[in-house]
């Protein structure tokens, strides 16, 4: 019992740092109707840049919000110059590929901009844990449960109490419509993928300490994060942090009990989740269902 | 991606003088006249050169594979460096370990891409929209760690050498490297006329229309989850085969050669070459096999060659979706133009 009550505070933790990420594909998926497939990459090159702010010695918190603030500016501006060309609702093609180049671009110049090396990044959170009777709660999880809740209110109360949510919702539902009414698609869509790439850059800067700090970094996590986005529906934020904590939890689960899958095998894990919700329920827990008008 | 013109040849007018009838000569008195100095190759230049154009028919070979599932169907798969290596490490496995022929494990290598295409596809592919490029992203993704984990049949991360090697007949009096060569070859022409063909024929036309509108090609009776799946189990296979000749080249499979970046080099190529383009797969596979050489050349230290990429697919989506076929097409447009 000890140890499946520590499996799921190390999934949940872990799920905390899928849901982030999730959220920021959720936070796309909303505002442009696409994946964003370079979504790991622009976080793990935020990443580098908060790391090279603490090398450079700033100190950690702030080297974290400096990198937060420049990955929201810089999401929005890749959206705006990369992305708006060839943006097009009926045709969702030309915008992945924009984004795989972007994968590509980014992964190449994290490691010929920084370093090809591994490098470590301390936590923002005391080290140490809280002993609940055997199970060990690191203050590291806490925090990150804290921030995790922290942003998933304020997305949330974003989405339905703000005009700007409602703007935004509204633009997704019936683009035209919107428009009509006044509502400038533009810089919501700018807004959304500058929230998502700050999303990111906060969810690596988290994961760091565990993951270390290199190229590859976030490669698992983004296939987890679009593994809790589908299982939780891609328009859907709340789905994306249930969906997050659920496949966190998971995949502690299996690794831990299922011994042929170990932690070898425990990406396949992800990709069967996907397999099945699509199977099963394609829309998620909280998605709705596409309807398209002819 | 593209919108397809009346391909009836019959309707078109002359261009330049030439009547379509006359195009269509020219067309396939230039690609006879590749092939011809496609087998001429060997006597033309050195064993170290026709191992690297080789290399670039197995990169076309991986090119066409996408053509075909993303160009002519519009799915995007980044599963390809999967179905590739499955096709490699059937080969490596059967042959070494098994005593099979190479062509008997090549045909079970392309079977069984094709078969776990469609099992990891099929879910995705009934649904419409992005589902696809997510499962194969995972595919993509899983498959060095699946190597790894069977490293005991697959020789884990440090690779597995195939043995014996592959001999040409005697008669022939050919080197290994020559007999690799020829046998890509061949396997690159069976596939590049498969997919010309497939893509001028009734099947070709419903694959297009789900591109082009999947729900106006459903209301003319297009079986839209019959056609995805076969189209894509057709390039998993295709992708299979590569992986067959890429083992047969190298005589080595590794896990570090089978990445997600390897289907993403391929989308680069198809994207150079053009996405609908048939011939455009061997313009992709030559750019994949020696613009980092080009680089290199110029100065560019190699760790950006993934970058020139990225920015070269940005800018191609951006300004020629056509590739270098659609750059031919408009540079011969306004000389065909009366």
């Amino acid at each position: 019992m000890e140890l499946f009550s520590q499996r799921l505070v190390d999934g949940l933790s872990s799920g905390c740092i899928y849901a982030a990420l999730a959220l920021a594909i959720v936070l796309v998926f909303r505002a442009t109707g696409t994946l964003n497939l370079a979504q790991g990459e622009m976080a793990m090159f935020s990443c580098f840049f908060i790391w090279k702010l603490t090398d450079l010695g700033w100190p950690l918190v702030l080297a974290i919000v400096a990198g937060v603030v420049v990955a929201f500016v810089a999401g929005a501006a890749i959206e705006r110059v990369i992305i708006r060309p060839v943006e097009d609702s009926h045709d969702h093609l030309p915008v992945i590929i924009v984004t795989l180049g972007l994968l590509l671009a980014l992964d190449s110049l994290a490691g010929g901009l920084f370093t090809v090396d591994i490098e470590t990044l301390g936590s923002p959170f005391p080290s140490g844990a809280w002993h609940l009777g055997t199970v060990r709660v690191p203050y590291s999880s806490i925090g990150l449960f804290a921030v995790i809740a922290a942003l998933s209110g304020l997305i949330w109360f974003v989405f339905q109490k703000t005009r700007f949510g409602l703007a935004m919702r509204a633009s997704v539902d019936n683009p035209e419509s919107a428009r009509l009414l006044g509502i400038r698609r533009s810089r919501i869509l700018m807004v959304g993928w500058g929230a998502a790439a700050a999303l990111g850059a906060l969810a690596a800067a988290l994961v760091a300490p565990q993951t270390y700090v290199y190229t590859g970094m976030l490669q698992g996590v983004l296939l987890y994060a679009f593994t809790a986005a589908t299982l939780g529906g891609f328009d859907s934020p709340a789905g994306a942090v249930l969906g997050g904590l659920l496949v966190g939890v998971l995949q502690a689960m299996v690794s831990g009990y299922v011994h042929f899958i170990g932690n070898d095998l425990s990406l396949m894990t992800a990709l069967v989740v996907i397999i099945v919700v699509l199977m099963l329920k394609p829309t998620g827990l909280f998605g709705r269902p596409d309807s398209r008008r002819l | 991606m593209t919108v397809v013109a009346d391909r009836d040849h019959a309707t078109e007018p002359a261009r330049a003088g030439l009547t379509p009838v006359q195009w269509h000569r020219v067309g396939w008195t230039a690609v006879l006249a590749a092939v011809a100095v496609g087998i001429a190759l060997p006597w033309m230049i050195s064993g170290y050169q026709l191992s690297q154009v080789a290399g670039a028919f197995y990169l076309a070979l991986g090119v066409l594979s996408m053509n075909l599932v993303t160009g002519l169907n519009g799915q995007i798969s980044l599963g390809q460096s999967a179905f590739v290596g499955i096709g490699a490490y059937s080969v490596a496995i059967l042959v070494t370990d098994h005593g099979w022929s190479y062509p008997a494990a090549m045909v079970a290598g392309a079977v069984l891409s094709a078969g776990a295409g469609v099992v990891v596809a099929l879910p995705a592919l009934r649904l419409r929209g992005l589902y696809v490029a997510l499962t194969t992203f995972g595919i993509g993704l899983v498959f060095p760690s699946l190597i790894q984990k069977f490293s005991d049949a697959t020789g884990g991360t440090a690779g597995k050498t195939i043995f014996p090697l592959y001999v040409p007949p005697d008669f022939l009096g050919l080197t290994t490297t020559e007999w690799g060569y020829f046998v890509t070859l061949v396997v690159l022409l069976v596939c590049l006329l498969f997919v010309q063909l497939l893509k001028s024929s009734n099947a070709g036309r419903m694959i297009q229309a789900i591109r082009d509108a999947d729900l106006v090609a459903e209301g003319f009776g297009v079986p839209l989850a019959r056609i995805k799946v076969a189209t894509f189990a057709a390039s998993a296979a295709i992708a299979g085969l590569a992986g067959g000749v890429f083992a047969i080249q190298r005589q080595f499979v590794s896990p570090g050669d089978l990445g997600l970046d390897t289907s993403i080099n391929f989308f680069v190529g198809m994207a150079i070459g053009g996405s609908v383009s048939v011939p455009g797969a061997v313009v992709g596979g030559l750019f994949l096999q020696f613009a980092p050489q080009l680089t290199r050349h110029l100065g560019i230290a190699p760790i950006y060659t993934p970058a020139i990429y990225g920015a070269l697919l940005i800018v191609i989506i951006r300004f020629a979706r056509g590739g270098a076929a659609g750059l031919v097409r408009s540079l011969i447009a306004p000389l065909t133009r009366r």
